[in-house]
């Protein structure tokens, strides 16, 4: 079965001037599946996806796409996948039209198969209206989409999408994963970093970021499973204080703050729902509701990253 | 291979023509530029306040000052001392003064003896003093050899044109021999510069990331992106070189075929440069201030603003280092004296070594380099 980890790395590390943006990190990805790489800013996503494009050298280990060294062996890989980076990367005073044919021509396609291509592409991009627009004029989502478009060109099996709908509205976020979807459903193996937690729940499995390291990396129930004791949503009237009254409570194990509710992992969510609304009041606080509820990737991965820090201090 | 520069290439043709401002910067700035620089150089020195203390006072002497006035380089006027001579050049009301010593006629028409005049020159303005040492040469060998002539009986001795003669530097001495060499130079200035940004362009948009995962290796996307800019500046200097052997007479006295080809070795050898440039500076910005950094070195001690001769020995042992020293001595060479490669193969082959050594870098800068 080794076939089926498309891609592989081996304690891989990428070291800048002084910080270590990928550190130790060994992962292994399925062929066809979504994998979200999540993690806070500077966790090490970029240089990550960098590294597996082989368009960055690792500083230690070694990482295989498709069983080519990224290294020693970039060509063969550079076929194979596609790269959508995290800021805008095409020519802003070519037209839609005009990066198409480019990329096209980088691949050397040619002929009915090349015209059917791009059509396809503009097609699927819903970008055909727009065929003669420079890049550059084009809105957020639709750029994001075009670009997608541009490294969908040689039909890469394998496509790396950093942060693909960072500063693009709901609605555009929303077609731009239905698109994701269609690839997916093609066999398409796509590797998407993202900071949304809704969007990582969309993927077959996800890789936790945090400090150039991978903290957890499973699907996205399994995460979910791992959070210890059992979350209860509760909506109090004075936020920070309930926060930090609840924090020195026993059998609390964790508080996190979202709007205006608190979410609270209890070792026992019996006990602590029935003690709630006297150790509130006792304090002078009101609590206007409180629910048990299953902990979303949010909370997971809040918690688990509060565990990694307090592990190494 | 190719088929993917050429990709590249029409991408930059079609990119060049969208910026309405670069082609034409790039084409017609230098050349501007080099009429400004022929302008300052031909207008600018000449009706220099001359005195002279004439202590002849023979018809030799009144022609020699006639000469000197129909130079155009010199506005003479008349002193009365040697006191005169140095107040009004110390005081900056000349910029040379003539002595005409007692008995000039008399030298002049003893064929055997030399007829000594002496030239003072300001030489705080070294362009201007320049100028009027290489007029003042002409103009005493034109009226020497006129004077020859008249002595041995032959007519018709074609007067010299003072002027031009002072411009294209007749004596091949290498100071001020501004025109020509910026011919090459900037062509290959502008050449190297435009590369560099071109390609730190790519970067600083995060293009080049977005090649990076293309089959295109990072020699094609050097070769590609430098070509045009290449070709550009060798149109520029064919530019050049048409305007100044046509509208300003600087004689093309070699192989033009010659002077052609070594030009494009030596231009190719300044683009790599501006690729070495182009793996270090990270936005447009940076490729433009430190490509400027190199030029002005470059000129510094290339001998293309001050001569290298007045150099201290370590400079002009530094000087050798820049294929701009030994491009200027082969274009003058096949300009001015029309020779060829017998005269200058030893630059030709300093330039070669330096293109070898520039290009080992260069490449080697680049792979390291990838993305960062
Ligand atoms: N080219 C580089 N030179 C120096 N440091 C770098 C470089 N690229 C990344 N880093 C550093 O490495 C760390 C990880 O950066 P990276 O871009 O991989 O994070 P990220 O998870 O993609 O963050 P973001 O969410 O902000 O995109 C950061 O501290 C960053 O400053
Ligand atoms: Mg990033």
């Amino acid at each position: 079965m080794a076939d089926e980890w498309v891609i592989e790395t081996e304690g891989l590390t990428r070291t800048f001037k002084k910080v270590t943006a990928v550190n130790n990190l060994t992962l292994q990805i399925k062929r066809g599946e979504i994998f979200g790489l999540v993690g806070p800013d500077g966790a090490g996503k970029t240089t990550t996806i960098r590294l597996l494009a082989a368009i960055l050298d690792p500083t230690g280990g070694s990482a295989k796409v498709d069983g080519f060294d990224t290294v020693a062996q970039p060509e063969p890989i550079k076929r194979r996948i596609g790269y959508m980076a995290q800021r805008f990367n095409l020519y802003g005073d070519l037209s839609v039209w005009e990066n198409l044919n480019f990329f096209a021509d980088v691949f050397e396609m040619t002929g009915t198969e090349r015209q059917e291509r791009i059509e396809m592409l503009l097609n699927f991009a819903r970008l055909t209206e727009f065929r003669d627009r420079h890049a550059a004029h084009l809105s957020g989502g639709m750029q994001k989409k075009l670009a997608l478009a541009c490294t969908l060109i040689h039909t890469p099996d394998i496509i790396y999408l950093d942060e693909p709908t960072t500063g693009v509205d709901p609605v555009s976020r929303r077609e731009f994963w239905d698109i994701l979807t269609d690839l997916h459903l093609q066999g398409i193996t796509l590797v998407v970093s993202t900071p949304y937690m809704d969007e990582a729940e969309r993927c077959s499995r996800v890789g936790l970021m945090y400090q150039g390291g991978l903290v957890v990396c499973d699907t996205p129930e399994a995460i979910k499973a791992m959070t210890e004791g059992e979350l209860i949503a509760l909506w109090p009237s004075d936020l920070r204080r309930a926060h930090d009254i609840l924090l020195g409570t026993e059998g609390v194990l964790e508080v996190q703050t979202y709007g205006d509710q608190l979410r609270l992992f209890a070792r026992d969510g019996d006990d602590i729902m029935a003690r709630l609304q006297a150790t509130l009041t006792e304090h002078n606080i009101q609590l206007a509701d409180a629910r048990r509820t299953s902990p979303r990737m949010e909370e997971a991965f809040i918690s688990l990253i509060r565990r990694q820090m307090n592990e190494k201090p | 291979m190719l088929y993917r520069i050429l990709t590249l290439l029409r991408k930059e043709f079609i990119q060049l023509f969208r910026d309405k401002l670069l082609a034409p910067f790039v084409l017609l700035g230098p050349l501007s530029e080099l009429l400004m620089i022929a302008w300052s150089t031909s207008q600018g020195i000449d009706h220099l306040p001359t005195a002279v203390l004439d202590l002849d006072l023979s018809p030799a002497s009144r022609a020699l000052v006639t000469a000197m006035e129909n130079s155009e380089t010199f506005d003479p006027y008349t002193v009365a001392s040697l006191d005169d001579v140095t107040a009004d050049i110390a005081g900056g009301r000349a910029m040379a003064a003539w002595v005409i010593p007692p008995g000039f006629q008399a030298q002049l028409l003893d064929a055997d003896e030399a007829a000594p005049v002496q030239l003072v020159v300001d030489g705080s303005d070294v362009m201007a003093a320049q100028t009027a040492v290489d007029v003042g040469e002409g103009v005493a060998a034109a009226y020497g050899q006129s004077i020859m002539m008249q002595t041995v009986g032959t007519s018709g001795g074609v007067p010299l044109e003072m002027s031009l003669r002072v411009w294209f530097n007749e004596e091949l001495k290498e100071s001020n021999f501004m025109i020509p060499s910026e011919l090459g130079f900037i062509a290959a200035a502008i050449a190297a510069m435009l590369a560099s940004m071109m390609i730190a362009r790519e970067r600083e948009l995060g293009t080049l990331e977005q090649l990076m995962v293309t089959p295109i290796r990072s020699l094609e996307l050097v070769i590609g992106k430098s070509a045009l800019a290449f070709a550009l500046g060798y149109t520029e200097f064919l530019l050049m070189l048409g305007m100044v052997v046509w509208f300003f007479d600087v004689p093309l006295r070699g192989s033009l075929a010659l002077l052609m080809l070594i030009a494009f070795i030596y231009m190719l050898v300044e683009l790599g440069w501006g690729l070495m440039i182009s793996a270090v500076a990270k936005t447009q910005m940076q490729a433009l201030l430190i490509a400027f950094a190199v030029v002005m070195v470059m000129i510094i001690f290339s001998g293309y603003a001050f001569p290298v001769e007045t150099m201290p020995p370590l400079m002009r042992l530094i000087a050798n280092i820049f294929p701009l020293k030994h491009w200027l001595i082969i274009f003058r060479s096949i300009l001015l004296k029309g020779a060829g490669l017998e005269v200058f193969w030893p630059q030709l082959l300093a330039i070669l070594g330096l293109g070898t050594l520039i290009y080992t870098g260069t490449i080697t800068l680049l792979r390291q380099k990838k993305l960062e």
